[in-house]
């Protein structure tokens, strides 16, 4: 069956006609490639789902991890906002000498 | 309690109290897709601004033919389309080389984070912010198919409309962000495979389990 990897995700969530749905699932439990993506696309879209309507509140310890993840992520960020989001979420739990290499 | 109907005739007729209700219950929707679609609190939140102003200007020629809550997610989904125009996706290598370069630390950093008396984590949180962060990565359209139809609820149909594509594209933008979202967790995250490096929620579970088990005049 041609461009069954296109069509993992409407056959996820169950957007196939009965018919392609059928090839799909056939498809599947001869080829062992495509069923290990259906997996892993599975398992993704579970997570994501799950995951993705947890709030975040700016001030918790998970905004701050945000924070600094952007400032490892976003492009033109450099070590100075990775520093600088370190010292304002008033990482002071790190041990002395941890701070000290940081900085 | 009015009527949505009646309540968008007067929101035309320019009572801001009106439109206000009108647009109350989405607020929360709103706010969540511009911070997922840009990663900035302060930018997410003039975004939601900026859209309330502008279906404020807009609610006259408003008719029921979309929904509300389509319509002006369409508003925010543009504004986050343009400002993100201007900036690339953020990089995925940056952080698990920093990560890498101070092995050390990210120990102690987990370890603090964590276990501080005011992270009250939880590995949802953990899972949630990581997703939030990862899925920058993703070029915009991507990323905005993949939180509309697999974190705000909306359908590929409507999903469509908001982007302002037809659906089979949404259906691919979809796909491919997903995919894209797959083959990161497969190759960094430690709860799909225990040999990978990324097992921030691994940690934040041990010692969140760790502070229950202690006696309760122990605990932070």
């Amino acid at each position: 069956m041609e461009h069954v990897e296109r069509l993992l995700s409407d056959y996820l969530d169950g957007e196939l006609s009965h018919e392609a749905a059928r090839q799909v699932a056939a498809h599947l439990t001869e080829c062992l490639a495509c069923a290990r993506r259906f997996r892993s696309l599975r398992r993704t879209v579970r997570f994501i789902q799950s995951n993705g309507r947890v709030p975040i509140e700016p001030g918790s310890a998970a905004g701050a991890m945000a924070r600094f993840n952007q400032a490892l992520m976003q492009p033109g960020a450099s070590e100075a906002d990775v520093q600088r989001v370190l010292a304002e979420e008033g990482w002071r739990f790190l041990p002395d000498d941890a701070a000290g290499e940081a900085e | 309690m009015e009527g949505a109907v009646d309540l968008l005739q007067r929101a035309k007729a320019g009572d801001p109290d009106a439109f206000a209700a009108l647009v109350e219950e989405n607020r929360g929707s709103l706010l969540r897709l511009c911070y997922k679609m840009t990663g900035s609190q302060e930018d997410a939140e003039d975004l939601v601004q900026e859209t309330l102003l502008r279906a404020l200007r807009g609610i006259a020629g408003f008719e029921l033919r979309s929904s509300l809550a389509t319509w002006l997610h369409r508003i925010a989904t543009n504004l986050c389309l343009d400002h993100q125009r201007r900036r690339p996706p953020w990089r995925e290598e940056r952080r698990w080389q920093w990560f890498a370069e101070h092995a050390d630390l990210l120990g102690q950093v987990e370890q603090g984070l964590f276990l501080s008396p005011e992270a009250a984590f939880e590995i949802k949180e953990v899972a949630a912010t990581c997703l939030n962060c990862l899925q920058m990565t993703l070029p915009a359209k991507q990323r905005a198919a993949l939180i509309l139809c697999d974190q705000l609820g909306f359908s590929r149909a409507e999903a469509a409309q908001i982007i302002g594509c037809s659906v089979p594209s949404a259906k691919t933008e979809l796909h491919r962000a997903r995919t894209k979202m797959a083959a990161i967790y497969d190759r960094r995250c430690a709860l799909v495979d225990r040999d990978n490096e990324c097992n921030a929620c691994i940690v934040s579970g041990a010692a969140q389990r760790r502070q229950r088990e202690r006696p309760a005049g122990e605990r932070g």
